[in-house]
């Protein structure tokens, strides 16, 4: 097990692409590090990087304290599990797992000890002489798996590994690959598009934009802390409301603006430490964002902290919350990084649209209960120590 | 032939399509055509095998359809058949066979290892010379025998066999290596890859993952080459100096007997039976594919 470091990396494809541009990640040894992004950011070029399986363009690759930019995948002694599992057809599952360590000329006996171990810690120990074509895809994921940990290799290298999984097996699998990790300790690069992976599986969290590492933190520092207006719109599900807003001041106070000029909310003193920069600000544009959890009942907040007569567009009651979506004048911020979070073409096009005309829908968490009708005028509580600032041109959070 | 060789079609998901179970009108129509179309087919075979078994006078008089009006069956011999291997036939028979059997693994195995590198290993020139290799299939077999016959007094390769092999092998390659590059190409990239991290050189993958998983497209392009190599007859007149193949032997047979006919049809199907047993014995690889279950589904 050993550390990975990557120095300065750059990637250009011959087609003059800039995948990866001037990264530095240190996976520390045994963490756990997910790597994450909008489709075509870079990430999985990132793992193939480290895997050997792409030339480094620039930049210093280490794996332990060796450089490894010029060693082949083998002699790099990692173990990558792939999105389609690339199991080999005509082989077993023992033969699939074992696979490696004959390449390395490990005695038969050793090989047969190892793949029953991994066979028994994956729960696969009466498919091991199955071939690939006769399991679940849930099985042969674990083969995929197992095939990487009979190795105990420098790294685990994982490229969506659950991304071919129905739901519920997903979830499964997604608590057994952590705990696997945790058991084993070794050292773990995971890249995935999906939200919860990201959240739950990882020690720390790596966000790519478009080949540029927007972050990397712990998920909940992510999650509280966005350095940037991308990660905060990124993480986070439902995501993050983010208005085009003008801070104030009056009387000492902090004042945001909403709905072009018509409310104004005071910005309490938790929220101005968070983000020192907007003290300084007064009659500036900014991006203002606002968690769904942080917008509720009118009653449990200041009176100077409730957005009032919102039109209730939608409600989705979802058992053990109820999602309500509600119309406002603030308009969208509508920028390169908005675009990259909501890494949805159809879904930006309709922000574009919402920004034309003035106002955009918020969506806020509220506890189960009698729904507000829709159509009616509800009042909202905003918990404004949890607003969120940043420069509305370049994204960058406002501390 | 090429529809034959490539992988079979499969859902987004990579399932292999199951080809739709009709029981309607039009797929009885097609069965009926097709029934005709075979009978069509085989009755010149079926001929050959009556006529066989039929001596000389009946072979001259009547038709082999006569066979199965009434008392037909008493004249049937097997005379033909001792005759015609008295003639040579047997020794040409080994002849074909060891021509034909390493003129068809000599040519797969080098093409397999250049479709390989074509498909798999990044070099400078690599799809320029790919064409230039394909593009020998123009070359027509006839303006090679003259340079090839002084290259081999050059090299002093005096023997028979020898010469068929090399000459079949560089008559064989440039479709081979068309062949055998699409399937290996269209082997999943991922697979190859995992075979790469899990520490496989080139020529592990090679042997322990890309023959495995090629041998549809092997045993499609084996059948092609053993057809060719044991029906050919113009390479084998033309190198063969001291032996004899079936086909030359076929020849001689009905040139120097003039009208035996009946001998000719029973060395036409000693000649037919090795490539029937091939086709039979390989067939099953043209309509399975190997690479199922090997990426998600």
């Amino acid at each position: 097990m050993a550390k990975v470091v990557m120095e300065d990396i750059n990637k250009v494809f011959p087609d003059g692409t800039h995948a990866i541009i001037d990264l530095n990640l240190d996976i520390e040894d045994s963490e756990f590090v997910i790597l994450v992004g909008p489709s075509g950011c870079g990430k999985s070029t990132a793992l193939r990087m480290v895997a050997g399986l792409e030339e480094i363009t620039a930049g210093k690759m280490y794996i332990g304290d060796q450089v490894v930019n010029e060693l082949s995948p083998k002699e790099r002694d990692i173990a990558m599990v792939f999105q389609s599992y690339a199991l080999y057809p005509h082989m077993s599952v023992a033969d699939n797992m074992g696979f490696a360590l004959k390449l390395a000329k490990v005695s038969k006996d050793e090989i047969d000890k190892r793949v029953k171990e991994a066979g028994e810690v994956l729960g696969l120990t009466e498919y091991l002489h199955r071939k690939p074509k006769a399991l679940s895809g849930g099985q042969r994921q674990r083969v995929a798996m197992g095939r990487a940990i009979v190795r105990s290799p420098q790294a685990f290298l994982m490229d969506e590994p659950l991304s071919n999984l129905d739901a519920k097996l997903r979830v499964q699998m997604r608590a057994e690959i952590a705990a696997l990790q945790n058991r084993l300790g070794v050292t773990t690069l995971y890249v995935t598009h999906d939200q919860v992976e990201a959240m739950t599986m990882g020690d720390r969290v790596a966000v790519l934009k478009r080949g540029v590492l927007a972050q990397v933190d712990s998920p909940q520092t992510l999650y509280d802390r966005p350095d940037n207006l991308f990660v905060a719109g990124f993480i986070g599900s439902p995501s993050m409301n983010v208005a085009d807003a003008t801070v104030r001041k009056q009387d000492g106070n902090v004042y945001v603006e909403l709905d072009r000029g018509k409310t104004s909310l005071r910005v309490p003193t938790e929220a101005i430490d968070k983000y020192p920069g907007v003290a300084k600000l007064d009659g500036s544009k900014v991006a203002m964002g606002i968690r769904p959890e942080n917008l509720g009942p009118a009653e449990e907040v200041a009176p100077d902290q409730v957005w009032k007569g919102r039109e209730v567009e939608l409600v989705e009651m979802l058992g053990s919350e109820m999602l309500v979506h509600f119309k406002t004048d603030s308009p969208p911020i509508v920028t390169d990084d908005m675009k990259e979070a909501i890494d949805d073409e159809e879904a930006f096009e309709e922000l574009k649209k919402q920004a034309k005309a003035g106002g955009q829908t918020f969506t806020g968490r509220f506890e189960p209960g009698v729904p507000p009708k829709v159509g009616s005028a509800l009042d909202i509580g905003v918990v404004a120590e949890a607003m969120h600032f940043f420069d509305a041109d370049t994204g960058v959070a406002l501390r | 032939m090429s529809a034959s060789t490539q992988a079979p079609a499969r859902t987004a998901s990579g399932e292999i399509l199951e080809p739709p179970k009709e029981t309607t009108h039009s797929s009885w129509s097609v069965r009926i055509a097709l029934i005709i179309v075979i009978a069509f087919w085989s009755l010149p075979t079926v001929g050959l095998l009556v006529a066989s078994f039929r001596d000389s006078v009946a072979t001259r008089s009547t038709g082999w359809w006569t066979v199965f009006t009434p008392g037909g069956f008493e004249g049937l011999t097997i005379d033909n058949y001792v005759q015609v291997l008295e003639a040579g036939m047997g020794e040409s028979f080994i002849n074909s066979l060891t021509v034909a059997v390493p003129a068809t693994i000599i040519p797969i195995l080098a093409a397999a290892f250049a479709a390989y590198t074509f498909a798999w290993m990044e070099f400078k020139g690599r799809e320029l010379l790919f064409v230039l290799f394909v593009g020998l299939l123009v070359v027509p077999l006839q303006v090679a025998f003259i340079p090839l016959t002084r290259l081999y007094i050059n090299l002093g390769v005096t023997n028979d066999f020898v010469k068929m092999w090399l000459a079949h092998t560089g008559f064989g390659m440039p479709l081979a290596v068309y062949i055998l590059r699409n399937y290996i190409g269209s082997l999943p990239r991922e697979v190859i890859e995992s075979a790469k991290v899990d520490g496989a050189s080139h020529f592990e993958t090679f042997w322990k993952l890309i023959i495995p998983l090629s041998v549809p497209a092997l045993a499609a392009f084996a059948i092609f080459q053993f057809l060719w190599t044991w029906n050919d007859f113009l390479v084998a007149l033309v190198f063969m100096v001291n032996n004899e193949v079936v086909t030359v032997t076929l020849a001689e047979l009905v040139g120097s007997r003039g009208q035996d006919w009946h001998l000719l049809t029973a060395g036409a199907f000693i000649t037919m039976t090795v490539p029937l047993i091939v086709f039979f014995s390989l067939q099953r690889f043209f309509v399975r594919g190997l690479t199922a279950g090997s990426v998600k589904g």
